[in-house]
């Protein structure tokens, strides 16, 4: 049984009826950003839909766990980037057994826009500055997302931001 | 980064993907288990297409040396081995319904230390119940041939849920018979209905007639003692689970799947352990079986999660000051939370599916209460077995 309460559900832990974030206001709140932010990290709208869809409904089927966690968000994120990534290593296969290309991503804007700016980093680096500005994400909670160290994530992110810089510096000269 | 925050934001306040509600991603769920069972039963077939193959090779060279080993799936172990001390941490949650206090007589004599189920493959209610008779019975016995996975019906409440059928399963315990009886299939036959599978014996549907005469499924009978009409908790706590997910939760005392089946078997146990007088299993001197035998001789439960307001609060008058009715606004939200946590349902068939606890504000006084202060109602949705009226949820 629930007990729900506004946007609250009852859930019992270690005996005690405590009132957590029900997993319908979690996901109003999130999904937008988590779709944007899979978009930017894939290059890809039905990828990130997909991958989003998958972590979402696996964090649904067992709510009272995921909330619980330090970080649930964190927790979705992780699992839609894995799916992201099993998904388009089947892709890449089927690509080269049947010699078929990918077409290239072609984002509407702004989310093309972002997309010209991050195209050439690389997929780690687009995906820890996704996480860090898109998801907004503390560095610690990344490390966790992306199973790395938080040292890794810092150095990542710094090496992003001055590639970012020359690129945003070249587009404010223009 | 200032630029592609802003970029950012308004992309997020651009995405003009179509959201999933979180009905559709419920959808996705069962789908995903359907699949996955799907493969696991295809790759089981080419496993024991493999096996059979390879034993027949076997045998044309060498004489077999032993007989067939019987070895239950990782998921029937999880339920035949909950431990104690998980039995004990659950508890008796306010969710589970108690088994009804029924009296033996003398048309019921042979089966006085019988306990007998009677369910269906595609009842989701059976669904539940089994896993709790699984938890409970093993305590006093061991089951063998557990292998016989169903889904329950696609059209019923409750749809696709993953389970088991007591189909060709053995139960041997020194205290009691356990008698199974699965009425009808989960497949359909061409007429539509149900196809049959067993039939009752004869003294099962004498006990059946008496103590079911509405015919609910599941019923079982604790040899007279008492019985269970329907299922003793809600089967939401499945709906998407995988039979190893459920395994799994079975042992941690904290999830819903342990508090509704887990919760049920302590009422179970206590039930068992009237039938076995003497010499019974070290599970019948636990403290939790000891509350769950006084809640069955007693007929409600008295071991329920401590409310966080026993008493509402009494509303002060209408002219009180706003943040007297403020505090009382809080009190009553508390008080209402403590009452949905404890709510069970005055029928015994019935489970209780969801509890809302719901504010309501006006912007002119209602029932004395000033404009703007909000108060708090509760609702609660539930499901009766077919054949009894949801009234008196």
């Amino acid at each position: 049984m629930n007990i729900v309460s506004g946007t609250l559900v009852g859930v019992i832990q270690k005996g005690d009826l405590v009132f957590v974030e029900s997993f319908e206001a979690w996901y109003d709140r999130e999904h937008d950003r988590m779709v944007a932010t899979l978009l930017l990290a894939t290059g890809s709208v039905d990828l990130a839909a997909e991958s989003v869809d998958e972590a979402c409904s696996r964090a649904l089927e067992r709510w009272t766990r995921v909330i619980v966690m330090e970080s649930p968000t964190g927790w979705v994120y992780r699992v839609a980037l894995n799916h992201a990534r099993r998904i388009a290593r089947r892709q890449k296969i089927e690509e080269r057994l049947t010699r078929r290309l990918t077409p290239k991503p072609d984002l509407p804007a702004p989310a093309g826009e972002i997309w010209e700016l991050v195209r050439g980093l690389s997929v780690r680096q687009r995906q820890v500055i996704m996480l860090r500005h898109v998801a907004e994400l503390p560095e610690r909670e990344i490390a966790e997302v992306l199973g790395i160290s938080r040292g890794t994530v810092s150095s990542t992110l710094h090496d992003a931001h001055q590639r970012l810089g020359r690129l945003l510096g070249d587009d404010n000269e223009s | 980064m200032s630029q592609l925050s802003q970029l950012s934001q308004a992309l997020i306040d651009d995405i003009s993907l179509r959201r999933p509600t979180v009905d559709d991603l419920r959808s996705r769920n069962r789908r995903r288990h359907v699949r996955r069972r799907s493969l696991a039963a295809g790759s089981l077939a080419l496993a024991l297409g493999v096996a059979i193959v390879v034993v027949s090779v076997g045998e044309t060279s060498t004489a077999p040396t032993g007989g067939v080993k019987t070895h239950l799936a990782s998921y029937y172990q999880a339920a035949i081995n909950v431990s104690n001390s998980t039995l004990e941490t659950v508890g008796l949650p306010a969710t589970v319904a108690i088994p009804t206090r029924v009296s033996p007589s003398l048309s019921t004599a042979s089966t006085n230390s019988v306990v007998s189920y009677v369910g269906a493959e595609y009842c989701p209610y059976c669904a539940i119940q089994r896993w709790a008779l699984l938890v409970a019975l093993s305590k006093f016995g061991t089951f063998t041939n557990l292998n016989h996975e169903v889904l329950s019906s696609s059209s019923d409440t409750y749809p696709h849920l993953a389970s088991w059928s007591f189909i060709g399963a053995k139960y041997t315990s020194k205290y009691f018979r356990f008698d199974p009886v699965e009425l009808n299939s989960d497949k359909r036959s061409l007429s539509g209905a149900y196809e049959p599978l067993q039939k009752m014996t004869v003294s099962q549907r004498v006990t059946y007639d008496k103590f079911n005469p509405q015919g609910e499924l599941p019923f079982v009978d604790f040899g007279n003692h008492y019985v269970t009409l329907g299922a003793s908790s809600s089967p939401a706590v499945l709906e998407g689970l995988s039979l190893s997910e459920i395994g799994s939760d079975l042992n941690d005392p904290k999830s819903p799947v342990a508090l509704a089946i887990d919760g049920s078997a302590n009422y179970f146990v206590a039930a068992l352990c009237s039938l076995a007088q003497t010499d019974s299993p070290a599970i019948c001197s636990t403290p939790v079986t000891h509350r769950a035998a006084k809640d069955l001789s007693l007929g409600v439960g008295t071991s329920v999660v401590t409310p966080s307001a026993t008493t509402a609060p009494i509303q002060p008058p209408t002219n009180a000051p706003v943040s007297e009715w403020k505090k009382w606004s809080v009190d009553d939200h508390k008080f209402m939370l403590g009452v949905a946590a404890n709510y069970r349902s005055p029928n015994p068939a019935c489970t209780i599916i969801n509890i809302s606890v719901n504010a309501n504000r006006s912007n002119t006084p209602v029932l004395g209460v000033p404009a703007g202060i909000t108060r708090w109602s509760i609702s609660i949705k539930g499901k009766c077995p077919p054949g009894r009226s949801a009234k008196g949820l």
